[in-house]
């Protein structure tokens, strides 16, 4: 089938009009439900908003002065950043390595491949709860090893030194196959000929990847790298379901922050203000990691 | 021509007889409406007030009733935004200590008719404080709960301690002294190393269980057994004061002496891990049903200077906003009457009433023995939960992060400090 591309001032009406009424529905539900919702958000965020009441009332920007002076919505980031650090390079590093393993087939690809994606397969409810009881701290599958090798049983999600990555384990174990499927996609559109040309030159598999493989994934990596960013600026599902945001605020996320002041606290036009603030942070750390790997490859 | 003026004939009979009976139901004040009801799916709830509604349909058969109903633990959010439109539903079945909080919005209608001066003495000790804003009551009280300490029977006999029976509640520190006693025999005979407490969710969590224990440490009303100003936006001075703290600190030592898990034990009463567990009515049915071997008893929530359990229960409330006001009141009247009350228990089983008289006329829905040990808990030393238009936040800061916290090992003093004034920074911006 031969690929379409459009001519200016070409009289392909009927197929113009086609393309467009498969587009309609998408577009159409991409507005009513994400286009329009952001641009309430952000009038909203300069409003006080009561839903009970029904009262709207416009503060200007006391909404964004509050937020950067709110000690908890500013911990509250500091958190979901300390996340981010700990989640993404482990999740792109792991999925990368695991693309690697697998990307050869061998006798045991298939049954390691199905052992890799079973978590993605799996919703994120069911792999929070397995994983919370194993981390148990007095019945947990894990402390029940670590007490029969002779170490120290660990608090895991009660602890608020390990709440935090306790959560990062449990969200990189349920994300990293999908992450590893994009690089192995990457690695599979990579032509022979370049190790083989690296071959020929005497390079070590080292070299070979550090070399040809990295370099050629330079776009993969670019969307892995946004793609896992936003994700973890949005955690929220597994800390609810374990942590609450406990022990002592050390899993407190933003989101969280964002879903108390909405439904909780009933300040929608705070949260609002929160949502857009988190929203600006995310488009900044994706433009940055873009610009940062696009000059490295020059 | 025949033909049409016959046909023209029936359809002017066929007029004339809907048009007269239309104006006899207008006449006699049956006009037809329309009520919808939301309701949390909790336990019973759903199928009481469908029942409720069938009976109250059989006696208005020109009113159609619709409900709705949704999570227990999405409800909150549903009212929200259901009274940010302009459809609501009519009637809302919710908890008491949420009511001054959606009056104080504005959200609800008063309903100081439906509950004139002289029957509020029938109902139980704060019921109608809960219910009540500004003056004004904004819901009917219909189901109550109270909590007791449940006790596993097989450990204490093997230490010898005979639980504290329903008129003398121990204090915590007699609670202590016989737990760690009852640990200490049911690891030496049965190997077993068991918690001293565990509660429906561990750590511990919620005002409606652990409030009580702070309250407990001062004389009936003195600032730390009130909990909170009158007018319920200030914890400074009764949420800290030294009996408070000193409360709160004994809540902390159940961790730090490991008495009770920091992280969920499923089923840990009910599976013999634990000598004590602080739970309600329904724990005991369930208990009965899913562990019919255990062997258990009930006893009044231990105190430090004056006993006391929360109670706080379902009730029904009429939207602001409602088209149908009249048709609502008389609904809800009902509800509240014996012959609702009766609807709803036949269907969901009897439960704990905020209505003390009904259980007079009517004694054959309070035979199941745990019903009564929880009538009588209830009777003699419920006390409404804090008062405040600021409840959500209240249970949410105080309630659950605050005893969250102070299980985790943070600082008392500190903790309590900052959820104080946490508290009061968001009321006053409500």
């Amino acid at each position: 089938m031969e690929r379409y591309v459009y001519k200016r001032g070409g009289k392909q009406h009927d197929l113009l009009a086609a393309i467009l009424i498969n587009l309609l529905p998408t577009l159409l539900l991409t507005l009513v439900f994400q286009l329009v919702p952001i641009l309430i958000a952000g009038w909203y965020s300069f409003l006080k908003v009561n839903l009970m009441a029904g009262t709207k009332q416009f503060i200007g920007l006391d909404n964004y002065i509050k937020a950067a002076t709110d000690p908890k919505f500013l911990q509250s980031m500091a958190t979901t950043v300390e996340y981010f650090l700990l989640r993404v390079p482990l999740q792109v590093l792991l999925g990368f390595l695991l693309s690697l393993l697998i990307y050869q087939p061998r006798r045991w690809t298939g049954v390691l491949r199905t052992i890799i994606l079973l978590p993605v397969v799996t919703s994120m409810v069911v792999v929070t709860s397995i994983l919370a009881l194993m981390m148990h701290p007095s019945n947990g599958l894990i402390n029940s090893m670590l007490i029969m090798a002779g170490l120290p049983a660990q608090g895991f999600l009660t602890d608020p030194r390990q709440a935090l990555f306790s959560i990062v384990l449990i969200t990189v174990w349920k994300n990293v196959g999908m992450t590893m499927l994009f690089f192995l996609a990457g690695l599979m559109a990579i032509s022979p000929t370049l190790y083989e040309a690296a071959e020929i030159d005497g390079a070590t598999a080292l070299q070979k990847h550090w070399h040809v493989t990295i370099p050629m994934l330079k776009n993969t990596f670019i969307f892995v790298l946004i793609t896992t960013t936003i994700r973890s600026f949005q955690v929220f599902g597994p800390i609810l379901m374990t942590t609450n945001g406990g022990p002592l605020n050390s899993t407190r996320v933003v989101v969280m922050e964002i879903y108390e002041n909405a439904f909780v606290f009933n300040q929608l036009g705070y949260a609002s203000t929160q949502s857009v603030l988190l929203a600006l942070l995310l488009i900044v750390i994706s433009l940055l990691q873009s610009k940062l790997s696009g000059r490295k490859s020059r | 021509m025949k033909k049409t003026t016959l046909i023209l004939l029936l359809v002017l009979c066929l007029s004339l007889t809907v048009l007269s009976a239309a104006g006899q139901a207008e006449s006699q004040g049956t006009k037809p409406s329309e009520l919808k009801l939301l309701v949390p799916q909790s336990p019973g709830v759903v199928d009481g007030v469908q029942a409720v509604a069938d009976a109250y349909k059989r006696l208005h058969p020109e009113v159609t009733i619709t409900i709705r109903s949704v999570p227990f633990n999405r409800y909150k959010e549903q009212l929200q935004i259901m009274w940010a439109s302009n459809d609501v539903d009519d009637i809302i079945t919710t908890g008491s200590p949420d009511i001054s909080n959606y009056a104080y919005y504005g959200a609800l209608l008063p309903i100081d008719d439906l509950i004139p001066v002289s029957e509020r003495s029938q109902f139980i000790n704060g019921a109608i404080e809960a219910v009540s804003y500004k003056g004004s009551i904004y819901a009917y009280p219909f189901r109550e709960a109270a909590s007791a300490l449940f006790y596993n029977k097989t450990y204490f006999d093997l230490a010898g301690i005979e639980a504290a029976p329903l008129d003398k509640p121990w204090t915590w520190s007699q609670w202590e002294q016989n737990v760690t006693k009852v640990m200490q025999a049911a690891k030496q005979k049965t190997g077993k190393t068991v918690w001293g407490i565990t509660f429906l969710a561990n750590p511990g969590r919620g005002d409606f269980w652990l409030t009580p224990i702070i309250r407990s440490n001062g004389e009936k009303g003195s600032a730390t057994y009130k909990a909170i100003s009158d007018d319920g936006m200030t914890l400074t001075g009764y949420a800290d004061t030294p009996q408070a703290l000193e409360a709160y600190r004994f809540y902390q030592s159940l961790y730090t002496k490991k008495l009770a898990p920091t992280a969920e034990v499923p089923d840990a009463f009910g599976t013999g891990q634990s000598a004590t567990f602080l739970g309600f009515l329904s724990s005991a049915h369930d208990l009965k049903k899913n562990f019919p071997d255990l062997e258990w008893g009930i006893m009044p929530l231990p105190y430090f200077k004056t006993p006391l359990t929360h109670t706080g229960g379902f009730t029904y409330a009429i939207s602001a906003k409602t088209k149908n006001a009249a048709a609502a009141k008389d609904f809800v009247k009902f509800a509240g009457s014996d012959e609702g009350i009766k609807a709803y228990f036949d269907v969901s089983g009897s439960d704990l009433l905020s209505r003390t008289d009904f259980a007079k006329r009517y004694p054959q829905y309070f035979e199941d023995p745990y019903q009564k040990i929880f009538s009588y808990i209830l009777q003699t030393y419920g006390e409404a939960r804090p008062t405040t238009p600021a409840y959500v936040l209240y249970n949410s800061i105080m309630g659950f992060n605050l005893f969250l916290d102070l299980a985790s090992g943070s600082d008392v003093n500190q903790t309590v400090q900052t959820k104080i004034k946490e508290f009061e920074t968001q009321a006053r911006s409500m």
